[in-house]
């Protein structure tokens, strides 16, 4: 019975905190600007997460050590260098976008200016890492970010013509009314990064050594990544398919958190509103904690200090220090006036273009025996995850002639 | 091996020196870049604002929105609308689209008028009957924007 809820606590908060700022604000802009008919992108990024983030927790349980630190030994120090410098600097800017998202959500709840609620949110995301153990941040916070079930239960409130959004499912030109073919491959790739971004994989696989999996556990995690990921990922297709029924017949096109909630309202009232707000504290509080966390866990891995919130702050000093100079760093550019919106939507092709730095090396290190013996990759994991680096390459090499071309989707 | 290292590193120069060529040669001819593609673009954020507005209004109207999150999107789409208002105004065009931006102007302020009033009409708690006519003003203002965007598409 214990083992069973301890599975289903995993796959809910896998669920719950699968969603982040990223995904709340580019699945209802390309909602509101293409439909459903950049629903596969967000169907093909899940399946490369759950890909490469089950490939890193068998490393990690198999090895009992973290990716980074794996990186470096296994590729050498100019590799692993290449790779913490690309998901150190990504994984900074999605902190402060997630930093900015707790801001934005808390103005939406108070009215209050988010330049008052950064320092805040910073100093929370802080005192929680510091103080709370890992088991309960990571579950209390997806299990609050299940609350943006309520964008799916919104879908059915809604009443959608069931007809024209399947149609919409199904790839259709890349042209849509005003929009260019240019800016709808620019979003598929903003899309694909808000999927597949690195720290999730980081944070998975510094996790699994946080709790101390073992070669038993593998199956639970394998059933966190297969069930809750997909789950997770429809989450953020009923956030597009909400703004699709909503904002797009008035081409209302979202460059704010609040027109992500208008849907919502709309669907259920103030009682939906209030619960959607719920799960975008939540899920951005739960993603900056889990973006801080990797700050620290890569920087620490690399240099090979001592690193993990089962040490006392005392003996992981270089770690605890590094994710408040990141929280610092990340606070202080929102501080200048900057829009976290437009944070978020680069840090999300930014994702995309550092892409096969981060996730080459996970394949080549859950290829080798010497540090996972007879778990290594089977030949049809090979298979998948060789095609998914293609993919991923391609989106990498794109991502920046299209950002110039489409004016970075404007 | 001395001489393949500054060839490998030449060819890749030139690679980067194409690749960017390429970018800003499509990005120069690219709609995005060009006076009316500017004008057509602030046309059309300028619409959504507005009809972000228009339903946050009527959302609120029928208690639907928490007033936090409407005085909140208000204030997100008058900001936006003022963004628009600044980029317009500084614009450097002539000819033509001086008339277009001229058109394109005065909409985005009256729909900064329209939403001014939104934000005063739900901080005084109004009921629908009095926002019914500010949400159609709203809605036609958008309207309207969205027609000179599409004009300014058509002649780009």
């Amino acid at each position: 019975m214990k083992a069973v809820l301890g599975l289903a606590l995993g796959v809910l908060t896998a669920i719950g905190g699968f969603v982040d700022i990223g995904d709340l604000v580019t699945s209802s802009v390309v909602g509101s600007r293409f439909g459903l008919t950049l629903a596969w992108v967000i169907i093909i990024g899940v399946v490369g997460i759950c890909l490469f983030a089950q490939m890193s927790g068998r490393v990690a349980a198999i090895s009992g050590r973290a990716t980074f630190e794996i990186i470096r030994e296994r590729l050498g120090a100019r590799v692993g260098f290449a790779n913490l410098v690309a998901s150190f600097l990504i994984n900074l800017m999605t902190l402060t976008a997630e930093v900015g998202g707790i801001a934005l959500s808390l103005q939406l709840a108070t009215s209050l200016q988010p330049t008052l609620w950064i320092p805040v949110a910073a100093i929370a995301v802080w005192l929680v890492i510091w103080r709370v153990k890992f088991s309960i941040l990571e579950n209390v916070t997806g299990l609050l970010g299940l609350a943006l079930i309520v964008f799916a239960v919104a879908v059915f409130l809604l009443h959608p013509d069931w007809q024209s959004l399947g149609g919409q499912l199904l790839l259709q030109s890349p042209s849509q009314g005003s929009e260019t073919p240019a800016t709808y491959w620019y979003f598929a790739i903003a899309l694909f990064g808000s999927a597949m971004t690195p720290y999730e994989v980081f944070f998975f696989s510094s996790g699994a050594v946080e709790e101390h999996w073992t070669r038993k556990d593998l199956g639970q995690s394998r059933v966190n990544v297969l069930v809750g990921f997909p789950l997770g990922a429809l989450l953020s297709i009923a956030i597009s398919v909400t703004a699709a029924i909503v904002l797009l017949p008035h081409q209302i096109q979202v460059t704010s958190l609040s027109q992500v909630l208008l849907p919502v309202a709309q669907a259920g009232g103030t009682i939906a509103a209030i619960v959607a707000l719920l799960g975008f504290v939540a899920a951005t509080f739960g993603a900056a904690l889990e973006t801080t966390l990797s700050s620290g866990y890569s920087l620490a891995q690399y240099f090979g200090w001592s690193w993990g919130k089962f040490r006392r702050p005392a003996k992981a000093a270089r770690f605890h220090l590094t994710m408040i100079i990141c929280l610092v760093v990340g606070a202080g550019v929102l501080l200048t006036g900057v829009d976290p919106v437009q944070i978020t939507e680069y840090s999300v092709v930014f994702s995309a273009i550092a892409l096969p730095l981060t996730y080459l090396p996970i394949l080549i290190v859950a290829n080798d025996r010497d540090y996972m013996g007879d778990k290594v990759n089977g030949r049809v994991t090979n298979f998948f995850g060789l095609v998914f680096l293609v993919i991923i390459v391609i989106a990498s090499v794109a991502a920046i002639p299209l950002m110039i071309i489409s004016a970075a989707g404007s | 091996m001395s001489t393949i290292a500054p060839r490998a590193r030449g060819r890749r120069a030139a690679l980067a020196l194409v690749l960017t060529g390429v970018c800003l040669g499509t990005a120069g001819c690219s709609q995005a870049y060009s006076a009316s593609g500017r004008l057509a673009q602030a046309a059309s954020d300028a619409s959504a604002q507005t009809q972000t507005g228009a339903l946050t209004l009527r959302l609120s109207a029928t208690h639907r929105l928490p007033s936090p999150a409407t005085d909140t999107a208000l204030s997100d789409a008058i900001d936006k609308l003022g963004q628009d208002d600044s980029s317009l105004t500084s614009a450097d065009v002539s000819g033509g689209l001086e008339t277009a931006r001229t058109r394109i102007l005065s909409k985005v302020r009256t729909g900064e008028d329209l939403l001014a009033r939104a934000r005063h009409l739900t901080e005084a708690g109004a009921g629908q009957a009095t926002t019914d006519a500010l949400v159609r003003q709203l809605q036609v203002t958008a309207k309207q924007l969205a027609a000179l965007q599409k004009q300014l598409q058509g002649s780009g």
